[in-house]
């Protein structure tokens, strides 16, 4: 069965009265939406937080969900807007981002290096690299690689054009490549 | 330019591969599902449209019909003298509308200003009913 007419049924379930069909949702998206709150919010209790409230507004609100776009979409939407509120009184962090200092050979040099390091290392780095972004672009890199989300969808999530959306995953790229390129120097050079 | 792009998403989407999702605690949906057992039995609102699919039937047919009796019944000369009207005695009449001042149309023409104002009448309930499903709870969810 096709994944999001999957989801209408339950959520059909739910606004017929029955109110456990709405943890069916819940425990499939609570990894999502944890994972997406622990990236904005950089807190495990605020994350968690931001995740119950999330699905809390999803539930009172699930009858203004049209069925237009993907319920993960919408409900990604709701963890977003939750999360920013949550987060506004706090600036974002923010590095300084010398686009012009990546040289060329870096994409090859870093990919053959990155393939070496063990598992663990691996993860370390990318922790490192995406703990260098701010909160839209985590999550913008988080569903355009790894949820594999078209610009559209994460446009919408974020509530930018897919112009700004584009541009934000353009910078973002760069920032976790001048982070794993300051971390994989050494390694680097030591194969050239 | 688009190359060093390419090349840049490339490796960032296989460093990506190696990304793990978070999990929350064990009992995060118990105490979800809790705090949705203290909510409303059902949210607070499901759509009921304003008109029925089985209403929006019925007023078509009705309006079919309706045309098809007065356009059968159109002899020239006035709806009381049709076939239906002189086979069942029903003396049935539409009233003349003075709509003159409304020159686009031929409103002297009794027959065609019932037709185009019941048409008219069904679209805008139409409209408004889809103006009314889109826009209830536009604005209330993200604040």
């Amino acid at each position: 069965m096709v994944e999001p007419q999957q989801d209408n049924i339950y959520i059909r379930k739910v606004l017929d009265g029955d109110r456990n069909a709405f943890a069916y949702l819940v425990d499939k998206y609570k990894a999502m939406v944890y994972s997406l709150a622990i990236r904005l919010v950089k807190d495990k209790e605020e994350a968690e937080e931001v995740s119950q409230d999330a699905f809390m507004k999803a539930y009172q609100s699930l009858t203004s969900f049209k069925g237009n776009a993907k319920f993960s979409s919408w409900l990604y939407r709701i963890v977003y807007n939750t999360a920013i509120s949550k987060l506004r009184k706090q600036p974002a962090g923010r590095i300084s981002l010398d686009e012009t200092n990546i040289p060329d050979t870096l994409y090859t040099e870093s990919k053959k290096t990155y393939e070496t390091l063990s598992e663990g290392e691996r993860k370390k780095y990318l922790e490192k690299a995406l703990d260098s972004l701010d909160r839209d672009e985590k999550m913008f890199v988080i569903l355009y690689y790894y949820e594999e989300r078209d610009l559209d969808e994460i446009a919408t999530i974020a509530g930018l054009t897919k112009t700004n959306t584009k541009v934000k995953l353009y910078r973002a790229r760069k920032k976790m490549l001048t982070v794993l390129q300051s971390y994989l120097k050494e390694e680097t050079y030591s194969l050239l | 330019m688009r190359e060093r792009m390419n090349k840049e998403d490339k490796l960032i989407s296989g460093i990506m591969k190696d990304y793990e999702m978070s999990n929350p605690p064990t009992d995060f949906t118990a105490n979800v599902m809790e705090r949705i057992e203290l909510e409303p039995v059902v949210p607070a609102f499901i759509h009921k449209p304003l008109i029925s699919r089985a209403g929006w039937i019925g007023i078509v047919i009705s309006v079919f019909v309706l045309i098809l009796v007065i356009l059968l019944g159109a002899n020239g000369e006035s709806s009381t003298q049709s076939w239906i009207s002189e086979n069942l005695s029903w003396n049935f009449s539409l009233p003349d509308l003075n709509l003159e001042r409304w020159r686009i149309i031929d409103f002297t023409n009794p027959t065609l200003t019932w037709i185009i104002l019941s048409t008219g009448g069904i679209m805008l309930l139409a409209v408004i009913e889809r103006w009314i499903a889109n826009n209830k709870f536009r604005h209330t969810l993200f604040l």
